[in-house]
């Protein structure tokens, strides 16, 4: 009865069930909070950081983290410069998410949306989209990035697009594999019967298959463009001071190492901190929004209906 | 009753490596309004790409050739955009898997109502109102409640009834059902026939029901067209072909029937020589020389 009840209100209780799932998962809580927390920190900080984050102070060179009496910006010690590795953690914030956000969204909806045009209409177009796909494919992502960031400037523009071009490839892939197949589906045939046009049936019964598994790809991506973004500074054709981020500052950091572990360790963590949540948060969605498996976010609740029988 | 699909000399090939497979050789035939006609064959026989023919579906390599009028226009040849005016509305088809047939990512109801508000224009709140006595319609019981579920959470009896209410939803005037209950068990196939049956009585559509089932083909049907690999063997009432068949292939299938006979010793398998793995490949390739064949 109560079921019955409850599916009445059906807006809200799509919406109390959304956030029941999101708080049943303490892993998604926590990988949600961190990944606003860097966001917001990514917005707000930089401008209040001001140019406190790149004035070098020799004294404080190699300042040992965890100790108060040198100001709260010290807390994480400083660079061979002296300059805070908190602030400067600040300041790549904002470089890294701009990076990981924009290449990541503009390479993951032009591959899907091309891996989905090349599997559902097949033949030529498919082969053609294939075809240039395995050329990009097969020019090393380092290579290609060498050459465009020699030739233009090393600006966060052109990273963003050498990152996004290279990792397209991987998109259209997994697009198309799955609209190949979610194609020969007997719903796409009802919805073909119903008389809805290939634009619909693309949008509408495709799409909404292929986003989830899209999405969840793109999420990991976000680790791998903050490292080869690091390791595209590394090799010194990245980005230039007083632009930083994060990957820069563990490539600072590494020669260090032995007398300084923090300023490499600090910037390591936050990379794999921020790459971790962003893949948990894909793995909660991409559960969530299968409706054969969202159920699995609700056992608590579940558990108490059978206690009380 | 007046002629709603009216087909002539149609033929469908498929290119292929190998050479020109005829899946659909010179059919004739009618359907009138109304009027519920059983395409029954084995599998292979053509019965699904004739079906796929008269919504105007049969994708490359496939050719069609030869004439079908629906209510007068001529659907061979006409351009993909005239052709969706006729699906659904015109002429809506009942798939065999209903296990599949509905998209997991949306809920039964959005998939009900879409079909309003996209086909026939109406505003969210009367395509919601439609869905659910759409979904009564066809059986379900709670529809107001189970609107907002998902297809895993029906049964594959429901959601042939769901799939059976897509496409009888927009009234189409002729009824294409591709061996809708293959899928499902006896019992829920008993209801599924008896909801296609008085929905066809309520509206007046006419039906072509493909099926290899002939005890479903003869409870369902007024006519009955038997297919063999291509060509359409027998055609006649369906009482008439039950009671008296006159061509070889039918005969066969008749007498391998099981509810013809006590014992399963006294069933008669199919002949050999009627065997066939797909269009174009049976030893006997058309009607008279398959009666030649046994004489």
């Amino acid at each position: 009865m109560t079921l019955a009840t409850e599916k009445q209100t059906n807006r809200t209780f799509v919406y109390s069930e959304r956030w029941q799932m999101f708080f049943a998962s303490p892993m998604t809580v926590a990988a949600a909070t961190w990944l606003v927390f860097v966001i917001l920190v990514a917005i707000f900080g930089p401008a209040l950081v001001g140019d406190l984050a790149n004035k070098q102070a020799l004294l404080m060179r190699f300042a040992p983290p965890f100790q108060l009496e040198k100001g709260f910006q010290f807390i994480l010690g400083a660079d061979s410069l002296g300059r805070p590795v908190l602030l400067q953690l600040v300041m790549g914030a904002q470089t890294s998410m701009l990076i990981a956000i924009l290449s990541v969204g503009s390479s993951s909806v032009i591959g899907s949306t091309l891996g989905i045009i090349s599997g559902y209409f097949g033949g030529w177009v498919d082969n053609i989209l294939l075809r240039i796909a395995d050329i990009v494919h097969t020019i090393p992502s380092i290579l290609l990035a060498l050459v465009v960031l020699f030739i233009l400037d090393p600006s966060i523009t052109n990273l963003v697009i050498v990152l996004g071009i290279t990792r397209i490839p991987v998109y259209l892939r997994t697009a198309r594999a799955q609209t190949a197949e979610v194609r020969q589906r007997t719903f796409v045939e009802v919805a073909q019967a119903m008389g809805a046009s290939d634009w619909r049936i693309m949008t509408k019964e495709i799409a909404p298959v292929v986003i989830p598994t899209v999405r969840t790809l793109a999420m990991l991506e976000v680790a791998s463009v903050i490292l080869a973004a690091a390791s595209l500074t590394f090799l010194g054709i990245g980005l230039q001071r007083p632009t930083v981020d994060w990957g820069m500052l563990v490539a600072d950091g590494q020669a260090y190492l032995e007398t300084a572990w923090f300023v490499a360790v600090f910037p390591g963590i936050v990379i794999v901190l921020t790459a971790l949540s962003a893949s948990l948060i894909s793995n909660w969605l991409r559960a969530v929004e299968d409706p054969a498996q969202n159920i699995l976010f609700l056992s608590k609740p579940k558990k108490k209906r059978s206690e009380s029988k | 009753m007046s002629v709603l699909l009216d087909i002539r000399n149609l033929s469908v090939n498929f290119d292929s490596r190998r050479g020109t497979v005829s899946a659909v050789r010179n059919v004739n035939f009618s359907v009138a309004q109304g009027e519920s006609v059983a395409l029954v064959g084995a599998s292979g026989s053509g019965k699904t790409v004739l079906s796929r023919a008269i919504m105007g579906l049969v994708d490359e390599p496939g050719h069609v050739t030869g004439s079908i009028l629906f209510e007068g226009e001529q659907i061979v040849g006409k351009d993909e955009n005239e052709l969706r005016k006729i699906r659904g509305l015109g002429v809506a088809m009942v798939f065999q898997d209903a296990l599949d047939g509905l998209n997991p990512v949306f809920s039964i109801g959005s998939q009900l109502k879409e079909i309003f508000t996209v086909r026939m224009g109406f505003s969210g709140t009367e395509a919601k109102k439609r869905a659910v006595a759409l979904m009564e319609q066809v059986g379900i019981r709670n529809a107001k409640e189970r609107y907002h579920d998902y297809p895993h959470q029906f049964s594959g009896g429901m959601r042939q009834r769901i799939c059976i209410a897509l496409a009888v939803g927009l009234q189409p005037k002729l009824l294409i059902a591709d061996e809708p209950t293959t899928a499902l068990d006896v019992t829920v196939q008993a209801g599924i026939l008896r909801l296609i049956k008085s929905l066809q009585a309520k509206t007046g559509m006419g039906m072509i029901f493909v099926t290899h089932d002939l005890a479903v083909a003869h409870q369902i049907s007024d006519r009955i067209i038997v297919m063999y690999n291509g060509d359409i063997v027998e055609e006649g009432p369906t009482d008439t072909v039950f009671r008296s068949p006159r061509h070889p292939y039918t005969q066969a299938l008749m007498a391998a029937h099981p509810g013809r006979v006590r014992s399963w010793r006294d069933l008669a398998p199919i002949p050999d020589e009627f065997v066939t793995d797909g269009p174009g490949e049976g030893v006997i390739s058309s009607g008279p020389s398959v009666a030649a064949a046994l004489n």
